[in-house]
């Protein structure tokens, strides 16, 4: 396409004024939006706010150097150890460390083994019948085939590639700490919340969702 | 690719191995624009040079995972976005909404109460600057990296969305900008009406 037939072309040229007004175009480009712009009354304008806009922006930007301690302590931090992260005291894997020491004295007298076996067996197959969710385990993706239990409100959506629906997730839980994330067999997801939930935060969520970079429109859908 | 003659390159390919004097120049290369980009989004000096440092710290660690796909600088604005999207939602949000509405109803009493003209010009850069900050944040960043120089591919390898979104985030945030100051949107003006 010529200069020419490309300047003639208000719509596309009215989509790439704010690069024409940064500069960022080819020269080619720059060179087609001056002979649109000086035959258009409607992107000139255009022009105009976006140059206001720009100065606005740049007015703001304040010349920082970081102040002299703020590279070392940041070399300090480079330089440090890997942190033996202090794992915070946990309820279940004191019980877990227990059975294990109990399990330990039982393998060496056999027949105490023996006599605890079935009642453990039996202890198992019942616990599987009934929900063994660990309360307070973060969920991250649920497959279709594992959706949590219990009254939940869903809304689904779709993202684009490249967006992490553990950050996500994450990004989610101030608004809903119950937040959990699915993901459908139709690769879109489904961000559950429970169904108490106040109408004023799914609300905050579903507009949460709708602002974040790469989600689709979002639906609620009900149980 | 957009790597191809990068002057950033060559530190990063250094701070992949390691190599802390590159890590030292980096640092000191990019921190300006990350601050900069941090605190349009933030608008808080600690909260900004915290996450700056965060952002560079993510680079000293990331940096054998750079693929040449964009600049080194847009690859580290990328991060910058990540991390101050999250922080955004995290904590700046709502009350700093709530200042800005009230700062903008406020400047509407005092439009209305002064004669017509006066301090238009100066009340122009206010409204404009508030008129960002009421955007949505994947629009008002598409509009603000313009803002700071960055071609519509670098907005969209930071964003990670494909370039056509990048034009119709920004198409609907010039719309929403010239709403929020009350003008007559030309392209209506002109019986216009498609948006992509
Ligand atoms: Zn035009």
């Amino acid at each position: 396409m010529s200069i020419q037939q490309t300047a003639s072309n208000h719509e596309q040229q009215f989509l790439n004024l704010p690069w024409y007004v940064n500069g960022t175009l080819s020269a080619e480009q720059m060179e087609a939006m001056r002979l649109h712009i000086d035959g258009c009354d409607i992107c000139r304008q255009e022009v105009e706010l976006l140059r206001s806009a720009q100065s606005v922006v740049q007015d703001d930007l304040a010349a920082v150097v970081p102040d002299a301690g703020r590279l070392d302590r940041l070399m300090e931090k480079i330089d440090a150890p890997p942190r033996q992260t202090a794992r915070p005291v946990n309820p279940v894997r004191g019980i877990l460390h227990e059975t294990r020491r109990v399990f330990s004295a039982l393998f060496e007298n056999r027949w105490a083994w023996a006599a605890v076996a079935p009642i453990l067996l039996v202890a198992v197959i019942f616990m599987r019948g009934g929900d063994v969710a660990a309360p307070g385990i973060d969920y991250k993706t649920l497959s279709s085939g594992e959706r949590p239990t219990g009254s939940v409100l869903r809304l689904r959506f779709e993202t684009e590639a490249g967006v992490d629906a553990v950050e996500l997730l994450h990004a989610v839980r101030p608004l809903s700490s119950a937040a959990r994330l699915e993901t459908g067999a139709d690769g879109g997801y489904v961000m559950a919340l429970p169904s108490d939930t106040a109408p004023d935060r799914v609300l905050a969520v579903m507009q949460f969702l709708e602002e974040y970079p790469g989600v689709g429109s979002v639906r609620r859908t009900s149980e | 690719m957009e790597g191809h003659g990068d002057p950033d390159l060559a530190l990063l390919e250094r701070i992949a191995r390691k190599d802390k004097a590159a890590f030292k120049a980096l640092y000191r290369q990019l921190y300006q624009p990350i601050y900069q980009y941090l605190f349009r989004m933030l608008q808080r000096r600690e909260v900004c040079e915290e996450l700056v440092d965060d952002v560079l710290l993510t680079v000293w660690q990331k940096a054998g995972d750079f693929r040449g796909r964009s600049k080194v600088r847009t690859w580290v604005i990328g991060i910058a976005y990540r991390k101050g999207l999250k922080r955004y939602y995290r904590e700046a949000r709502g009350p700093q909404m709530d200042e800005l509405e009230q700062h903008a109803l406020r400047l509407r009493d005092e439009e209305d109460a002064g004669p017509e003209g006066r301090f238009q010009q100066q009340q122009l850069g206010v409204q404009l600057q508030t008129g960002l900050m009421s955007l949505s944040a994947n629009h008002r960043s598409v509009m603000e990296l313009t803002m700071l120089g960055y071609s519509c591919n670098e907005i969209a390898s930071i964003v990670d969305c494909p370039v056509n979104t990048v034009k119709t985030r920004m198409f609907h945030a010039r719309r929403q900008l010239r709403e929020y100051l009350g003008q007559l949107d030309p392209r209506a003006a002109a019986g216009r009406g498609e948006e992509q």
